[in-house]
């Protein structure tokens, strides 16, 4: 497992989810109501408990939601609460917050509450999702730290022992469990420092569902056969520019760097054909349909075009610049995408592969902007709507936008801005669609593959479901 | 600028020059093989001289400097070995040919990037035996100055310079390393090279030190002091020469263990980084493929085996042959 999800999923149960279908269906929420996008009615079943308990009331939501709000708390998941209304109250730009609650959160009555945005936001349901969303029970309160080593949830699983840091997070059944009850009697989640011991451990049978690392993908068929799982998610990888560097100012050259690379080629040499050659910013598995084919020609591997763009581009340098993070396994990708370029581009001779010592020095190097050449670019939506890739990554109010070169276009904020008001699902996506289409006559950045979450498991379990909230762990059934 | 011009015309004279010493040698060996023993004392060089002669009859000796030779060439210039199958370049490379295996003209197969084997390993070579002799020559300088001087010197130069070497002793050779390039950004021959003898001084040090300290006892040493001769004419004249055969034997051997170190490293993902091209390399990129593609493993570490066997077995006659107590 590379993230926390999983965990946390097993041990708390968000308002909605989504399971592998794109449509958010309602989990512990009883009914998710607005008019107007911006007043929303959430209410909660009766008759859920905590792990020690204790009802499960709206009162909970809303003190989590303002705990993490909260500014001065620090917490992970502030920033997916900014658009409920008050949240710049809780986090002024200096000196401390006068209130410590959202004016946007009303307890309403013990299974009910109400939701003030200060935009209109007809994708808010989706978001209920993110673990910036999730209840906390008064315990939580109390003693944050002890809660954190050993949480009381309102999930499928409750945690046996406390979080056995570096090694292991073993959980049993909840029996009071109000959702669809887990299959499994208990879990454990092991840790490991690096995903190849993981992958080993899962062929041989040591651990049951493993997420595959890159460098296995050409094998993992044969080793899993039917057991290995690949999940189209709502994920892009692409190739961004240093957008605030003169020299990459043509968008005719960031086209004839895409059209040199055969996307298909490296796709089967280095993912084994896992992922799919990208040819927009979103693939079909996102709600309201994709949006394949909007690159048009620009995506297609056109050595020949590619050489002619280049020169209308007026790029004269003789080489270009690849930055990646090293040391987390991308070597291989880079050097074909690089060889690609180098050997389709004639005026180009090298492509430089520039790496930082991991992800956060890459980060930061794109933050302050002191990056000199093309670079790695990714992002996976957390929920499936165009709206989070859009809106974190292309608008000019998105926190991923760094990862993408600051790309930044009024209009194509406002058409954002235009869809999260709407009133239809389908009149947002309509509208989403057209801001992705503005972004890629713009074409700040090369699409490369609509990736996918890659899982394999061991013959001990049976009936694996992956999704957009990875695996699906209530489901999983354990052979005898 | 004159002399230039005056060379071509001195052609004549200028290819009669390299014949001299040629056509002398076949003379020298020849009034040597028969004379044996008797006719070395005389020449001057005699552990030199003895250590040749015991050397160029034996067959280890032999193959193994030939693979010395062999890569050192093959370092130097890869382009005489890498065309032979008609696909040299090593950056050619063909993704829709990933992983395959041995095809005409590629007796190798293909690298995960679709790179020819053959062509890829030729040109491993140099970053092997430069990291290797590379290493090697900086350990030997520091250790030829620092041994010599603690050694002559002798009184605190000495406690101090060997204080120093046992704490370098102290550090386990790979671990330092791996710890100094770990906090490394940009890793290329020349600093992966310098780390490596940084480590790899000590052992050199203390063999050298020891040498002088013997040979600074010898009576001929005793006789040209109390002749009046000075420190420095004493050390190049007469003990340098006498001592340095042990750290140079020594030397030899160290070439190999400095080439496994840069590929121990290497792999470990410390050492050189792509685009530079290096058997190291190759064995790390090659080991998560192994079930698909073990070609690109057995390849890189046939010619890194064969490499490092040579250099070691080499240094370990050379070591034998120089060793007055085994003759």
């Amino acid at each position: 497992m590379t993230g926390a999800f999983n965990e946390v999923e097993a041990l708390f149960s968000p308002l909605v989810k989504f399971g592998d279908g794109t449509e958010p269906t309602l989990l512990q929420a009883e009914s998710v109501e607005t008019d107007d996008n911006v007043v929303w009615t959430i209410t909660i079943e009766d008759g859920w408990t905590w792990h020690n308990g204790e009802p499960v009331v709206a009162q909970n939501y809303v003190d989590a939601w303002n705990a993490t709000a909260y500014g001065p708390n620090g917490w992970e998941n502030n920033a997916q609460l900014s658009n409920v209304e008050g949240y710049d109250e809780l986090n002024p730009e200096d000196g401390e917050p006068s209130t410590d609650t959202l004016s946007g959160l009303e307890v309403i009555d013990d299974t009910t509450f109400q939701v003030t945005l200060s935009t209109p936001d007809s994708q808010f349901i989706y978001k209920l999702k993110l673990p910036g969303f999730y209840a906390l029970p008064e315990v939580a309160f109390e003693d944050l730290d002890a809660f954190d080593e050993a949480p009381v949830g309102n999930g499928p699983f409750q945690i046996d022992g406390t979080w056995e840091h570096d090694v292991q997070i073993s959980m049993v059944r909840y029996e009071d469990y109000q959702g669809p009850a887990a299959n499994a009697d208990g879990l454990v989640f092991k840790i490991y420092s690096d995903m190849e011991t993981s992958y080993t451990d899962a062929a041989a049978g040591e651990v049951d569902i493993i997420s595959v690392p890159q460098t296995r993908f050409q094998q993992v068929e044969q080793d899993f056969g039917d057991r290995f799982i690949s999940f189209q998610a709502v994920r892009l990888d692409f190739l961004g520019f240093p957008l605030w560097d003169e020299r990459f100012q043509d968008e005719r050259l960031r086209q004839a760097i895409s059209m040199a690379i055969d996307r298909d080629e490296v796709n089967d040499a280095i993912f084994a054909g896992v992922y799919q050659p990208a040819s927009s910013l979103h693939g079909q598995n996102v709600d309201g349909g994709g949006t394949e084919g909007l690159c048009g020609e620009y995506c297609e591997f056109n050595p020949e075009r590619a050489n002619e763009l280049l020169d209308e581009s007026g790029w004269d340098e003789p080489i270009l610049e690849l930055w990646y993070p090293g040391g987390v396994g991308y070597d291989q990708t880079f050097e074909a995408l690089a060889n690609q370029i180098r050997q389709n581009l004639d005026a180009i001779d090298d492509v430089a592969l520039e790496t930082q010592p991991g992800f956060p020095a890459f980060i930061e190097d794109l933050d302050e902007q002191t990056v000199t050449g093309m670079f790695r670019g990714g992002w996976g939506s957390l929920y499936p709507s165009m709206q989070n890739q859009l809106t974190e990554v292309w608008s000019s109010m998105g926190s991923g936008r760094a990862g993408a070169g600051s790309y930044e276009n009024p209009e194509v904020d406002q058409l954002i801005l235009d869809a999260d008001g709407a009133n239809t699902p389908e009149e947002a996506a309509e509208l989403y669609q057209e801001a992705e289409a503005l972004i890629m006559e713009d074409f700040p950045a090369i699409p490369l593959f609509y990736a996918t979450y890659n899982f394999a498991h061991s013959e001990n379990v049976s009936n694996v479901t992956i999704g957009f909230d990875e695996i699906e762990l209530t489901e999983v059934v354990v052979n005898n | 600028m004159t002399e230039r011009e005056i060379s071509p015309g001195a052609g004549p004279t200028g290819s009669a020059r390299p014949g001299g010493p040629a056509d002398m040698e076949p003379a020298g060996d020849g009034s040597q093989a028969p004379g044996g023993a008797a006719a070395q004392p005389d020449r001057g060089a005699t552990l030199l001289g003895d250590a040749w002669q015991d050397l160029r009859r034996n067959p280890v000796f032999l193959i193994s400097g030939f693979f010395v030779l062999l890569m050192v060439v093959m370092a130097v210039f890869p382009g005489l070995f890498a065309g032979w199958f008609g696909n040299g370049s090593p950056r050619v490379c063909d993704l829709s040919r990933s992983g395959d295996g041995p095809t005409s003209g590629h007796p190798f197969g293909f690298d995960k990037q679709g790179c020819d084997v053959y062509a890829n390993v030729i040109h491993g070579a140099r970053a092997s035996i430069s990291v290797g002799l590379l290493v090697t020559v900086f350990s030997l300088v520091i250790a030829v100055v620092l041994g010599a001087v603690a050694g002559y010197h002798g009184r605190w130069l000495d406690a101090l310079v060997s204080r120093i070497t046992d704490v370098f002793f102290g550090f386990p050779f790979i671990l330092g390393a791996l710890v100094v390039l770990n906090s490394m950004n940009n890793r290329n021959i020349w600093t992966v090279s310098l780390v490596l003898a940084l480590f790899g001084w000590p052992t050199m040090t203390r063999v050298m030190r020891s040498s002088v300290l013997s040979v600074k006892q010898l009576d001929y040493v005793q006789a040209a002091r109390g002749l009046g001769a000075g420190s420095w004419w004493l050390l190049r004249r007469h003990i340098l020469p006498n001592s340095i055969a042990p750290v140079m034997v020594m030397a030899t051997i160290a070439v190999g263990t400095a080439i496994v170190a840069e590929a121990v490293l290497t792999f470990l993902g410390v050492g050189l980084q792509a685009p530079a091209i290096s058997w190291g390399l190759q064995l790390s990129n090659a080991q998560t493929d192994f079930q698909i593609a073990p070609h690109l493993l057995i390849y890189p570490s046939i010619f890194l085996s064969v490499t490092v066997l040579s250099f070691i077995v080499l240094g370990d006659v050379i070591r034998d042959a120089f060793d007055p107590r085994l003759r």
